[in-house]
């Protein structure tokens, strides 16, 4: 079968669409299952917002140590320097400013609005109707790699016990 | 455009009296032609009505008249018409029960498998639209599809690993991944996908990584102003180029309604604001000037009434703003007579705008014919 080039140019760019896609599941995989693990303790979020639907709006603890007058008013972006204590469970250490971190330590990104510092990823999603599983959730489960790259792979009880639904 | 006039000539060879008679000659009474404003059978509008007074008048047998129904309005248009809208409404069936059919089983599929069933579907639809070719519209609808499916990926992608990322980082990279299948798609609904996931892009940009004071804010609009009115000018060009699949009709209107509203917005803001900010002055500005630019275009260059008369609408939504601003500083605390004059000066301006756009139609009409 002889392709004509706009068909050839079309089945090449799927491949290079599929090979990236694949590429980034592959790296966040490796983050999952080789990354070192950190807890978030949870905010109480009154109300959960159970009303949208799928996810779950999440406020971490640690959001409220950063000190104010710290940020600088136009600071709407930017990272948090955390550590793990003896449980795992993250406590603040500083604003990231661009130095170098000490063993150890792990940078997480935050958004400030209305004066408000929300660290990212700030909502947790489930299948519709899961909803009541993670009411009981106390901390947000973060994977860390070597590099410094985090994800949130799910909500833990108050035993940091992960919740499967 | 109406097809050629049928061929009275012979229809009526078979006819059961006199012929009608040819060239510029007044013809069946029917027309209410009356002496001096004669026409000749080439100004003659040809049908169904044509067709149907021939017949009745008796210049047309059962068969003629059958034979020039057929020629004017063929059997298999209707179907032809069916069959696009059943595509159409396949398509997005088959693309809302995927959606669904991820939404409802969430949690029970492994992401191994979420991740495999949208790539095959991507695999299966490129690979299809191969097979079809995408010259036709099958083979375009696909990619399309597959289009859809890559946003589909993105956002299971960003819920199975949450890194916190943001929504426009998703778009990003929703329009950077179906760009090149929309550069060689020649498809206008597929670009239309592409414009509509670049346009949410760059607002969300705005948003939540450009971080702009509050005096740069509606830049935003000059933006998508500016994106959506060179893909306008694209389409115009491409048009009078000769490009027929994206001279069709739909293209100018949806794409003059999206840049209309991003001139739109800034430009009524920019009249009502007392203390306008730099970029209400740069976005407000370039959207008066924007409305005038498409005026113009469609008034003279490109006659088309609809342009025209979506641009004169949105242009008396701004004067309306500038109303109200003239009136409630003129009328100051009486908010009752603001209102009321208010009311007045809209229907003043509309009426206007009314009576205006109906004595230049004719023209633009006769124009675009």
């Amino acid at each position: 079968m002889k392709l004509d080039p706009r068909t050839t140019v079309a089945i090449g760019l799927t491949v290079a669409i599929l090979v990236l896609f694949n590429i980034s599941i592959i790296d966040r995989e490796k983050t999952i299952s080789n990354g070192k693990t950190l807890f978030l303790e949870l905010a109480p979020v009154d109300p959960r917002s159970l009303m949208q639907g799928d996810y779950m709006r999440l406020r971490y603890v640690v959001e409220d140590s950063v000190p104010d007058g710290v940020l600088k008013e136009h600071e709407k972006r930017g990272y948090l320097v955390l550590r793990g204590d003896s449980a795992n469970v993250a406590r603040f250490v500083r604003v990231h400013d661009g130095e170098s971190l000490e063993q150890e330590a792990r940078l997480v990104r935050f958004h400030r609005q209305f004066g408000r510092i929300r660290i990212v990823p700030d909502s947790f999603f489930f299948q519709e109707g899961h909803g009541e599983l993670y009411e009981d959730a106390q901390y947000g489960m973060f994977r860390f790699d070597e590099r410094g790259r985090y994800l949130l792979v799910g909500l833990a009880d108050t035993n940091r016990v992960p919740i499967e639904p | 455009m109406s097809p050629p006039a049928p061929d009275i000539d012979a229809a009526t060879e078979t006819g059961r009296d006199k012929p009608v008679p040819y060239g510029p000659v007044p013809c069946a009474p029917a027309f209410g032609a009356r002496g001096e404003d004669r026409m000749t059978i080439d100004q003659v509008p040809a049908n169904r009505r044509l067709v149907e007074e021939l017949y009745a008048h008796g210049y047309l047998t059962t068969a003629a008249r059958q034979a020039a129904l057929e020629f004017l309005n063929p059997r298999d248009q209707w179907t032809l018409w069916i069959s696009r809208l059943l595509l159409v409404v396949g398509s997005a069936l088959a693309l809302s029960g995927v959606v669904y059919f991820f939404a409802f089983n969430w949690s029970q599929i492994p992401p191994i498998a979420k991740f495999a069933s949208i790539q095959i579907g991507i695999v299966a639809a490129v690979g299809a639209a191969s097979v079809w070719g995408l010259t036709r519209t099958h083979g375009q609808v696909l990619v399309v599809g597959a289009s859809v499916l890559v946003g589909v990926f993105l956002a299971v992608f960003g819920q199975v690993y949450q890194t916190g990322a943001d929504a426009f980082e998703l778009f990003t990279a929703w329009s950077v991944l179906i760009l090149g299948w929309s550069v060689i798609s020649n498809f206008a609904p597929q670009w239309a996908l592409w414009l509509a996931v670049t346009n949410v892009a760059l607002g969300l940009w705005w948003r939540q990584a450009a971080l702009p004071t509050e005096e740069m804010a509606f830049l935003i609009y000059a933006y998508l102003a500016l994106l959506n009115g060179m893909a306008l000018a694209v389409r115009e060009w491409g048009a009078l180029r000769g490009v027929d699949w994206i001279a069709r009709r739909w293209t100018r209107v949806l794409l003059t309604i999206a840049t209309l509203l991003a001139l739109l917005v800034p430009a009524s803001t920019l009249v009502m604001a007392d203390d306008p900010t730099t970029s209400m002055l740069v976005a407000g500005i370039m959207g008066l000037i924007g409305h005038v630019v498409l005026y113009s275009a469609y008034r003279h260059l490109l006659p088309d009434a609809w342009a025209v008369s979506a641009t004169v609408l949105s242009g008396c939504l701004v004067l309306d703003a500038a109303a109200y601003r003239i009136l409630s500083s003129a009328l100051g605390d009486n908010t009752a007579a603001t209102w009321l004059s208010l009311g007045l000066a809209t229907l003043v301006i509309f009426a206007t705008a009314m009576v205006y756009l109906r004595s230049i139609a004719p023209k633009l009409k006769a124009a675009h014919d």
